[in-house]
């Protein structure tokens, strides 16, 4: 997501006018940010039916919490969160599950490489999903934010209310976690 | 950690996969805009505002209150006296005497007069019977299937207006004449039976609730919820017939019990209250015109009991006869009935097929479903409305949710098995289904048991 002053302003002039009732910004507002946001719960979520339908809701609660909106942050760091929470309440519903233990592979779709090759990447990118998954919240949320998400160490930190370097160091201890999660998943 | 496994982690972090968005997601997100942006944002503010000044003016009625009683405590004993003295004295000879007394006298008056309140209950009365007859008449209008009536209106004003009349207060006053031109009499005959007791409800939430729980208690698990038959057992007893290689007999198939069977629970559980869904899609197998579902389901918070958690619960489907060329309900659903209570942990689901008319726009309202009911919680009448556009039929059938899909699905299906005619893409969509989620059980189910039936019908 650009950070630009002119994306800036530009975001800002497309809330005003939603917040007017036009539908037709709001209708802007999701071709500009859908596609992001389908990326980041995908990455969270590894299933593609999943992410669409959480990409659903999401938006369906950001228009509801839409006028609670206060304009600190980017428009799509707010959306983001929403979309994340909005994924943590898809795992801890108790009738349908998305078991972390068991998820189903990714959809990737290369033909370059060769079948070995891709399967290899698939159960490595798994690997490092679910390590990421079992991370404390704090840590877990800012990984995904970051890279998942794209979000900048500095919008991170103002949403989550902490210093960019209290960010920093959070990603620290998630890569320190995740290398010995994984070093102890390799046979 | 040193630098390089560190800028190994970032690049493997940076690299995770990603999907492209299927299509239509942008489509299912812009449908669910809601028409009144501003409107909210308005609310909002107006939420406030007037939060803000109710605590404004409860400050001061506590300052005025606090001053008037510290005016009467700092009186002399003298006048005080004087009142208590004349107290008993006519009221006409009070007002000469002092303006204080007066006041009070005027008070005892209204508080005797008896006549008061059953003017204004035997008003409301004719306030319900007519927003109960413009309703009707609007019913009407649409021609199409009519399940209910919406009373919104006149609850609102019986549970604003009407203070609680006294225990013996005489029947309200007669009724308002019924419409000559109503279509649906049954209906009709059901939602007026019903008035009394959605009266006494609203003037005694507590006793609305024990009626509930009576009902519970007297009715035990429900196999039908507003006439629509939920019957679970009926699939289960088509998948024996169906595995032991034999053909069910047409009143076998309950196209309905069947059609919740798949509708199933809701993807996301509903924490309070009552949930409305509505949804319409293109037919899943082609068909010849504009043909479609549309689908409502009504879902009530999941919990450990199995008490009540609304009562006097009805569903309206208003559809636009300027869109909608033909409606048929899917099943036995032709009229919609009155619920008395509606038990927690449950999931009814209706569905109508409709033929649309040629050269719609996408922004055409097809249908408004409504549902309106008591909340147990608080005894208050509520009222919930989804409408569904012609764009909703314009999409794909593929990009529909998961359980509008299966219930459709499982709909077209059913009508193939009391037909006895094949549907062989029946079991091919519900194989894709079953593909894209194999944790989902009843997609799985519904394969199989297209499958079996498509073979029987074929011969094979």
């Amino acid at each position: 997501m650009s950070t630009t002053p002119t994306a800036w302003a530009e975001e800002r002039t497309l809330l005003e006018a939603i917040r007017e009732g036009d539908q037709a910004a709001a209708e802007e507002l999701v071709e500009r940010t859908y596609s992001a946001v389908f990326a980041s719960i995908y990455r969270l979520c590894g299933d593609s039916d999943l992410a669409a339908d959480l990409t659903q809701e999401t938006y369906q609660k950001a228009w509801g919490a839409l006028p609670g909106f206060d304009g600190r942050s980017q428009l799509f760091t707010w959306l983001y969160r929403i979309a994340y929470t909005t994924f943590l309440n898809h795992i801890r519903r108790p009738r349908r599950m998305t078991s972390l233990d068991e998820p189903e592979s990714f959809e990737v779709k290369d033909e370059t490489p060769s079948a070995d090759e891709v399967l290899m990447e698939q159960e490595e990118a798994e690997r490092l999903r679910e390590a990421v998954m079992k991370l404390p919240e704090d840590l877990r949320f800012t990984v995904t934010a970051h890279f998942w998400g794209g979000l900048p160490v500095k919008e991170i930190a103002r949403i989550e209310n902490i210093t960019t370097v209290a960010i920093r160091k959070r990603l620290h201890k998630a890569f320190s976690i995740l290398e010995s999660s994984l070093e102890e998943e390799v046979p | 950690m040193n630098a390089k496994r560190k800028a190994e982690l970032q690049r493997k972090l940076a690299m995770a996969p990603v999907a492209k968005p299927p299509a239509g997601l942008a489509e299912r997100i812009k449908n669910d805009i809601p028409e009144y942006l501003r409107a909210d944002a308005d609310r909002v503010r107006l939420t406030r505002s007037v939060s803000f000044n109710m605590r404004v003016a409860a400050a001061v009625l506590v300052i005025i209150s606090s001053a008037i009683g510290a005016i009467y405590l700092l009186e002399p004993q003298e006048e005080l006296s004087k009142i208590a003295t004349s107290a008993p004295q006519p009221a006409r000879a009070a007002t000469t005497t002092y303006a204080r007394q007066t006041d009070e006298v005027q008070v005892e008056i209204t508080q005797e007069a008896p006549a008061a309140p059953v003017m204004q209950v035997a008003n409301v009365t004719t306030s319900a019977a007519e927003g109960r007859r413009l309703e009707r008449a609007d019913t009407a209008a649409v021609g199409g299937v009519s399940g209910g009536y919406a009373m919104a209106a006149a609850d609102s004003i019986v549970a604003e207006a009407a203070p609680p009349p006294p225990p013996a207060a005489p029947p309200a006053a007669a009724p308002a004449p019924e419409p000559v031109s109503f279509a649906d009499t049954t209906t009709a005959t059901v939602a007026a039976e019903a008035e009394p007791q959605r009266a006494t409800a609203r003037l005694a939430a507590p006793s609305l609730v024990r009626e509930a729980h009576a009902a519970e208690v007297k009715s035990g698990p429900a196999d039908s919820v507003f006439g629509i038959s939920v019957d679970q057992g009926v699939f289960h007893r088509l998948k024996e017939t169906l595995e032991a290689n034999k053909r069910p007999t047409a009143s076998d198939v309950n196209v309905e019990a069947i059609i919740n069977y798949f509708a199933g629970a809701p993807a996301k559980t509903v924490k309070r209250g009552v949930k409305l869904e509505a949804e319409g899609s293109p037919s899943p197998v082609e068909k010849i015109g504009h043909s479609g579902y549309l689908r409502f389901t009504v879902d009530t918070a999941s919990a450990d009991s199995r008490l009540p958690v609304a009562a006097n619960a009805k569903v309206e489907i208003d559809l636009n006869g300027k869109v909608v060329e033909h409606a048929q309900p899917v099943g036995n659903t032709a009229m919609l009935a009155h619920e008395d209570a509606l038990l927690h942990n449950l999931s009814v689901t209706g569905l109508y097929e409709l033929t649309l008319r040629p050269n719609l726009r996408a922004s055409d309202r097809v249908a408004t479903i409504r549902l309106s009911y008591t909340d147990l919680t608080d005894g208050k009448p509520k009222n919930l409305e989804k409408t569904v556009y012609a764009r909703d039929f314009a999409k794909r059938w593929t990009t529909a949710t998961r359980r509008h899909r299966l219930a459709s699905l499982g709909a077209v299906w059913g009508q193939s098995l009391k037909s006895t005619s094949p549907a062989p893409e029946v079991a091919r969509r519900a194989e894709e289904l079953a593909t894209q989620a194999p944790e989902d059980a009843r997609a799985k189910e519904l394969a199989t048991a297209a499958t079996a039936s498509s073979k029987l019908n074929s011969g094979f």
